[in-house]
């Protein structure tokens, strides 16, 4: 299967189990967002995705191969755009250089300079916010601009699928309604395949296909957005 | 946490039209002085990024001609230790990473320099390239533990270095001339328009030293404004994040310790070509653990900082013998480094970064009129 596959993954920091056999499908093109309550493991998943974390056992893989031994910088050209959990920026870079730093790593020779100034003017137009800030080191940016500039620097490297951490955290509505948008738009409009986590719920119904929810290392609940019920969602993600 | 965090006057700030982008303006602000502002990538700024630097240099070239020929040379090896610290910022301040070890890769520029230029006769522009080279593989061979470990594990293998650099320099003696050196055969001889005496072809040297340690400068600001100083800070900031990008964090260190080590090599070379002779214990641990000690005191992550830290190391033991004081100069660096380390992070630099704003205020958008 095209499209990201999580299969039966533990994952442990140290002697404590934090996942216990987590299965996913991200079939290419779809939209699917995990939920669950705080410490569930929902970035522990993400980071086991990415590479930064080795799961005990079980599988991930991408476009039908495995990913085991792939290192997380391999990931990342691959094709794998990742946004961590709050503000993952270069605070002492400046925002163009957060986004130069990661187009260099991915263009290398492969692309003409001028075409990756074109990848960059694309994806200024989604956030039009930070085009007055590009000279700013990112470490001043608010919280809100910090994270539109996490989801620019993974966009920026052309990603076959994003993984977005908790991209409403902290962040006020109006800019949330603008990240949904973008999410959105990726999605409709270029077909992006992305992974989403997310604990705002109606957020997340209203942008995926599927949604998965997570609850103390394993998956409760799965199934299609269209047929879910948002107020059971309430008992699910209750503290 | 939230976005209205930032204060709402300064999204006025950035709407401003870029045609009022002016070099350098007068404005008014609500600070006490009236304050240059400069914007960032303007002509202004950039007139200061390259035009102080450079005036800089001069005035410390210049000095030599109003200074007593000892203190003169003193101000030689000013400019020298300067670009070994600079290099050592390389590591500390670019790459965020301890380094108690650079006396060495200091060191293995001397020798090459003690080498190539004094047993050899190369040219000196040969034996700084040489330099250069020895201290980019020197670095690249410290460093390559780092793809494996990480953390401050680094710096005790920096440290061992310096511990062991003595020890290598006299194993290897047959082509190092041992721990004095062999016998250099050099001197720099001042063009004839100079009209300067045999006693004071220092003079001449002084002045190729800071030709050296600006072109040295310009490098170090070029490379760490592109591409793989964009990496090396990233790593920095947030190595987990930089791996998730695809960069590879342990090459980017290994990378910074070479280049660390390659500056500071050249700097180890002009402190060769201030006085044609080296010694291996000069470059033991302690020079390594007072270079560290010096870039505290000037600040870490700043160029300038480089500056004043290597003025401490030659200035403070000058003084104190000049007034006849019965103080180690060691106990001077000793202490700097546990005040400065409780006190004051960032260094002189730091302390003098806010009243320098009072004049001259970076920003990244231009102004508008208050
Ligand atoms: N580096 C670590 N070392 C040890 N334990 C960790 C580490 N990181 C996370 N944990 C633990 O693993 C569990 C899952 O953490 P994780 O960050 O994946 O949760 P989460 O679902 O993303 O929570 P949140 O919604 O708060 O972001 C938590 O109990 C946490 O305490
Ligand atoms: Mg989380």
């Amino acid at each position: 299967m095209s499209g990201l596959v999580v299969d039966d993954v533990r994952v442990a920091y140290g002697r404590t189990e934090v996942l216990f056999g987590v299965s996913l499908e991200v079939p290419d093109g779809s939209l699917v967002c995990v939920m669950g309550r705080n410490g569930v493991g929902k970035t522990t998943l993400l980071n086991t995705i990415a590479g930064l974390l080795k799961p005990q056992s079980g599988s991930v893989s991408f476009d039908g191969s495995s990913l085991a031994g792939v290192g997380a910088h391999q990931r990342a050209r691959l094709g794998l755009g990742y946004v961590p959990q709050g503000h993952a920026v270069f605070p002492q870079l400046t925002t163009r250089e957060n986004l130069q730093v990661v187009m260099e790593r991915q263009g290398r020779r492969a692309r003409a300079a001028s075409l990756r100034q074109q990848d960059l003017d694309e994806v200024l137009d989604l956030f039009p916010a930070l085009t007055t800030l590009m000279n700013r080191p990112a470490g001043l940016l608010s919280g809100g601009q910090a994270k539109q500039l996490a989801i620019a620097r993974a966009l920026v490297t052309g990603p076959r699928l994003l993984v977005l951490d908790e991209p409403t955290e902290g962040i006020q509505p109006s800019i949330i309604h603008e990240i949904e948008d973008t999410i959105a738009k990726l999605h409709a409009a270029i077909g992006m395949t992305i992974l989403l986590v997310e604990q705002y719920v109606e957020f997340a119904l209203r942008l995926a296909d599927r949604y998965a929810v997570l609850d103390a290392g394993r998956v409760v609940s799965t199934g299609l957005t269209s047929e879910a019920d948002p107020s059971a969602f309430a008992e699910l993600m209750a503290v | 946490m939230t976005a209205t965090e930032e204060p709402p006057g300064e999204i006025e700030l950035l709407d401003v039209a870029p045609a009022r982008n002016l070099p350098l303006e007068r404005v008014e602000t609500v600070k006490r002085h009236r304050s240059w502002t400069a914007t960032r990538g303007s002509t202004g700024h950039r007139l200061i990024t390259i035009g102080l630097p450079v005036l800089a240099t001069l005035v410390v070239a210049g000095a030599v001609f109003g200074l007593p020929v000892i203190e003169g040379r003193l101000l030689t090896r000013i400019v020298a230790l300067t670009v070994i610290l600079w290099g050592l910022d390389v590591q500390l301040g670019l790459g965020g990473q301890l380094s108690l070890g650079h006396g060495a890769f200091a060191g293995a520029g001397a020798y090459t320099a003690a080498v190539t230029m004094g047993v050899h006769g190369w040219p000196f522009p040969l034996a700084l390239v040489a330099a250069a080279v020895v201290g980019l593989a020197a670095g690249a061979l410290v460093g390559l533990p780092s793809l494996r470990i990480q953390g401050q594990y680094l710096a005790m293998i920096t440290l061992g270095t310096a511990v062991a650099f003595p020890y290598i320099i006299r194993r290897f003696a047959w082509f190092t001339g041992g721990p004095d050196g062999p016998r250099i055969d050099y001197q720099f001889v001042p063009p004839g328009w100079m009209n300067l005496t045999v006693s004071h072809y220092s003079r001449w040297t002084h002045l190729i030293v800071c030709v050296v340690a600006l072109i040295a400068y310009f490098v170090v600001r070029w490379v760490v404004k592109g591409p793989l100083g964009r990496r090396i800070r990233a790593v920095a900031d947030n190595p987990a994040a930089a791996t998730a990008f695809g960069i590879r964090v342990g090459m980017v260190r290994v990378y910074t310790v070479s280049l660390s080590s390659s500056v500071a090599a050249v700097g180890g070379a002009l402190l060769l070509f201030e006085t044609p002779a080296v010694s291996a214990d000069s470059f033991a641990v302690f020079f390594s653990l007072s270079l560290y000690a010096a870039a505290v005191f000037g600040g870490i992550g700043t160029l300038v900082g480089s500056f004043l830290g290597a003025l401490l190391l030659i200035a403070a033991p000058w003084a104190v013998s000049k007034m006849g004081l019965k103080i180690e100069p060691e106990l001077i660096g000793g202490v700097v480094l546990v005040v400065f380390t409780l006190v004051a992070r960032d260094g002189v630099v730091g302390l003098l970064r806010p009243w320098f704003r009072e004049w001259v205020d970076v920003v990244d958008t231009p102004p508008t009129e208050a």
